[in-house]
């Protein structure tokens, strides 16, 4: 599962580097909900995309929602947001209540989830590319509702996989922070991590 | 710049931000007239029709993009004040943003960051 292209302190500071760009739309998720978010510690895998699913089902079962984004630039491939169909709901309520009249609250609801999507990710991934002194596109965020297999996809290509579990402090609610980048991605990520670190005299 | 503000124009493609951002400013200025507007499309077309003071643009939209507005809404002199709010916080969508002369706010709108905005810029 550990098989990097990326040597152990380039590893090392990618996790890094993602922990703060995570942690960062963390904060802004925290704004929106209300409520503190707890994080844990970022996960990096090379692997085929089939056992991303696997590696998803671990923690939840059943259907879930994501809000996909499709990312451009430095590094190609895709950003998801995704819950249990129950947590996005109790989120949204969270986020909803008072902001909008009662009787647009299940109107509203898939629009807001797109929203928390959109800040969540896109905060996550522009820090990512500032820190590296990059550059990154996104699209417009969109849900997908279905299985995990149905809304990860399937297929022996391998690719870089990154996931953050997420829970706000009401309780049992919670999704994971996922970026998906192609392998082709990860000389970019290398230079730009070789260039950091020079940057700070490491290397 | 001392032109104070009337009407605001809320463009953003997700029906949350604009609730909460018209939510804010009909509690806080009631007198501001708040137009919306959920694609750049459609808030060129309302720019052309009626004077607007500040535009408050979500970069990521369908379509025509909050930049590309920008540039647009400045081109043709249709807006005094924009203010770009986005989760894009990438150091390049803020350049751009000062090139355009333009504020920016990373979202989510707050009533805090609003007021400020708004209180910075005046009410007419």
């Amino acid at each position: 599962m550990d098989n990097f292209d990326l040597n152990e302190l380039q590893h090392d500071s990618l996790i890094e580097l993602l922990n703060i760009s995570v942690g960062t739309s963390a904060s802004v998720l925290s704004e929106m909900a209300h409520s503190e978010i707890r994080l844990s510690v970022p996960q990096l895998y090379q692997i085929p995309r089939r056992q991303v699913i696997e590696l998803i089902e671990e923690s939840t079962t059943g259907n879930v929602v994501s809000i996909n984004m499709e990312t451009h630039g430095f590094v190609s491939g895709e950003s998801m947001l995704i819950f249990s169909e129950e947590s996005s709901l109790s989120l949204v309520e969270v986020i909803l209540q008072g902001q909008v009249p009662l009787e647009l609250l299940t109107e509203m609801a898939e629009e807001a989830l797109i929203e928390v999507g959109n800040v969540v990710l896109g905060t996550c991934l522009s820090t990512l590319a500032d820190l590296l002194d990059k550059k990154l596109t996104t699209s417009v965020p969109f849900s997908v509702h279905g299985s995990v297999a149905e809304v990860i996809g399937s297929g022996e290509t391998e690719i870089l996989f990154l996931r953050v579990n997420f829970s706000h402090e009401y309780g049992k609610d919670s999704g994971f922070i996922t970026l998906m980048f192609d392998v082709a991605s990860v000389d970019n990520i290398s230079a730009a991590i070789d260039a950091y670190l020079k940057k700070l005299n490491i290397m | 710049m001392d032109h104070k503000i009337k009407t605001i124009l809320i463009v953003d493609d997700n029906r949350l931000p604009r609730i909460i951002e018209r939510a804010i400013l009909s509690e806080h200025f009631p007198e501001l007239s708040v137009l919306e507007a959920a694609t750049g499309e459609e808030a060129l077309e309302t720019a052309r029709k009626q004077p607007v003071d500040l535009a408050l643009v979500d970069i990521n939209v369908p379509g025509m993009d909050g930049l590309e507005l920008g540039e647009w809404l400045r081109k043709e002199s249709l807006v005094t004040h924009i203010c770009f709010v986005s989760a894009n916080i990438q150091n390049t969508s803020r350049e751009k943003a000062a090139q355009l002369n333009a504020q920016f706010i990373a979202k989510p709108m707050t009533e805090e960051k609003l007021i400020t905005l708004i209180e910075g810029i005046g009410v007419a």
